[in-house]
């Protein structure tokens, strides 16, 4: 399937691990020594109030940011060092806070070019004949994330929530082995957050879901273990009765918000 | 808050005042041309019709080589948000390098006939000295710019520096006088419109610039690079993130920037000759095309041409004959309207 992907984890295995990652913006830090291991098949939610370091983290597993000390680990290979756009080919893919997509263009050709991606070598740009089963995925893609009938419409014709899930489904059209979500129930309507909810639920069970969200009901009903984050170090990490529970968690983060 | 709302009011305003203005500017020369025109060289247009359709080609052929050399531009700054101030230099360099060619091909040096010249002796130094417009460009891209991605300003000063160092080596190269590309005696030609002649060779020019703009919009839109190329315009890191190699997106896309410019070099010097100068005037023609056009598209430049290509066009005809001298104003009033309508241009959106 992937031959580009050289090792093979199998499952359990730790697919993400974070060997006391620093990261500094001149005097800020941002990550001040983070530890994180992350099983393959894992559902992990990051919670924490702002500036606690959750995108910055998930920028340093993604390979958009270098972190200043400690590595990065991915399915057994250092990535410390690794720009981003070798990660696709590792299976990363992520999602960003801001939707992220090309608004000039189709549905079906944004998430084609999220195969092209995936398959990012240089003849990838070539034209060729071929590449039929790379429409087909990517009309697969459109078919799981309910925007099959939108495949020929612009990307800036679609609504909020449309944008959000062509985005998911941009990352999930590389079969991932991780996929880093963050934020993707921001800015969605009751209804598409029950959707995301169902569509993060049916991902393969071998492939592990990192997840940043402020939504208490998405990342409860998603996530198995969650981490929380304060001033840019892990404060708590468990299972949601046990984050629910915990009552540091409720002082430096939840504070007054009532968990339901 | 209070700001941003006393600026949103006057963007209202400015954007109703536009579309008020704009209709109205434009109805105004329509109604001058067509049946005032007092004291101008030309008629109204409806008692002299012929010079109407002259100066409408006229400006039509005209837009279609701004066409060509905007297009290269707007592409490299679409992409990679370089302007490329050498881009009047290649176009400078193809068209000098094209004639030179010519010359051995015919076989004389001075008073080339159209009848000397064949469509091979034409389009042989046209691919020829595009191309080597073309990897001087990719040279450019590779030696100087790689470096700075991101860094706009020092983008444009390293061109800058470039592009007084190609004229002044062109100038040893090629001398300080005009020299001129002959067009093919194909398409050297009269033909009537109205009672008044007309050179086929600038119809040619535009079934050229024709043919580049369709191969263009065939590549941009069918291909799978042109593809990633566009939505590379739309965000060139996400394009990046998606893993795919956009380094070599970007020297491809230079190498058909430089070659656009090649081309359009080798059509001005057989329209208007090539001489020293012409480099930083061609330079300022791309810019003022892509910035009423907006930059980074390939619709805005076809627009900005026409737009700049009429004007330049009608101006000097039918201005009274007093005011002939400052047609040259009304290209930049035509920039000035548009930048105060429409900021970032006609199909621009901001960067």
């Amino acid at each position: 399937m992937r031959p580009d992907t050289t090792t093979g984890a199998t499952s359990g295995d730790p697919v993400v691990e974070l060997r006391s990652v620093v990261v500094a913006f001149g005097g800020l830090l941002a990550l001040g020594g983070v530890d994180l291991d992350v099983a393959q098949g894992e559902r992990l939610a990051i919670l924490g109030p702002n500036g606690a370091g959750k995108t910055t983290l998930f920028n340093v597993v993604a390979g958009d940011l270098v972190p200043t000390e400690g590595s990065v680990v991915l399915k057994g290979v250092d990535c410390t060092h690794l720009p981003s756009r070798h990660r696709p080919r590792l299976g990363v893919g992520r999602t960003y806070q801001k939707a992220r997509s090309f608004p000039g263009l189709a549905v079906g050709d944004n998430l084609y070019l999220a195969v092209v991606g995936r398959h990012g070598r240089q003849r990838a740009l070539l034209p060729r004949s071929g590449d039929h089963s790379w429409r087909d995925r990517a009309a697969a893609a459109a078919e799981s994330v309910w925007l099959y009938d939108r495949l020929d419409t612009r990307v800036a014709d679609l609504s909020h929530g449309q944008k959000r899930q062509l985005e998911i489904g941009m990352a999930i059209v590389t079969e991932p082995d991780v996929l880093l979500l963050d934020e993707p129930a921001s800015g969605l309507s009751r209804g598409e957050r029950e959707r995301l909810t169902g569509l993060l639920d049916e991902l393969a069970a071998d492939s592990t879901l990192l997840l940043i969200e402020h939504d208490m009901d998405v990342a409860f009903k998603v996530a198995r273990r969650i981490v929380v984050m304060s001033d840019g170090k892990i404060v708590a990490s468990g299972t949601p009765e046990e984050i629910q529970a915990n009552a540091l968690v409720h002082e430096i983060y939840l504070g007054s918000e009532a968990l339901t | 808050m209070v700001g941003t709302a006393v600026q949103s009011a006057r963007r209202d305003i400015m954007r109703r005042f536009g579309a008020l203005v704009v209709p109205v500017i434009s109805l105004a020369a329509l109604v001058w041309v067509l049946f005032l025109a007092r004291g101008t060289t030309a008629q109204p247009a409806v008692r002299d019709p012929g010079e109407f359709a002259v100066t409408l080609l006229d400006g039509v052929t005209f837009a279609g080589l701004l066409f060509v050399v905007a297009s290269g531009f707007t592409l490299i700054f679409g992409l990679m948000r370089t302007v490329n101030m050498a881009h009047g230099s290649l176009f400078l360099l193809a068209g000098f390098t094209a004639i030179a060619l010519q010359q051995k091909m015919v076989g004389k040096t001075t008073n080339i006939a159209p009848e000397d010249v064949t469509l091979m002796s034409w389009i042989v130094p046209l691919i020829v000295a595009a191309a080597l417009a073309a990897l001087l460009g990719v040279l450019l891209q590779q030696v100087f710019l790689r470096w700075n991605q991101g860094q706009e300003l020092r983008q444009a000063l390293i061109t800058i520096a470039i592009s007084v160092v190609l004229a002044d080596q062109m100038l040893r190269q090629f001398g300080g006088l005009a020299k001129t590309m002959v067009w093919p005696g194909a398409v050297s030609h009269f033909i009537e419109i109205f009672g008044q002649r007309y050179a086929t060779s600038r119809l040619f020019m535009l079934a050229v610039a024709v043919v580049v703009g369709v191969a263009l919009w065939l590549w941009l839109t069918k291909t799978r690079m042109g593809m990633v190329i566009r939505a590379g315009v739309d965000d060139e890191p996400m394009v990046r993130a998606l893993g795919i190699n956009v380094t070599l997106i970007f020297a491809v896309t230079f190498f058909v920037g430089a070659f656009l410019a090649g081309v359009g070099g080798v059509m001005g010097a057989s329209f208007a000759g090539a001489a020293t100068g012409s480099d930083g005037a061609w330079l300022l023609n791309s810019l003022v095309v892509v910035i009423i056009g907006g930059l980074g598209s390939i619709k805005g430049a076809v627009a900005g041409s026409l737009l700049y290509g009429l004007v330049s066009a009608f101006a000097p005809v039918y201005l009274p004959t007093q005011y002939t001298f400052y047609a040259v104003i009304f290209s930049f009033v035509l920039l000035a309207l548009v930048l105060a309508v429409r900021p970032y241009g006609l199909f621009g959106r901001p960067a």
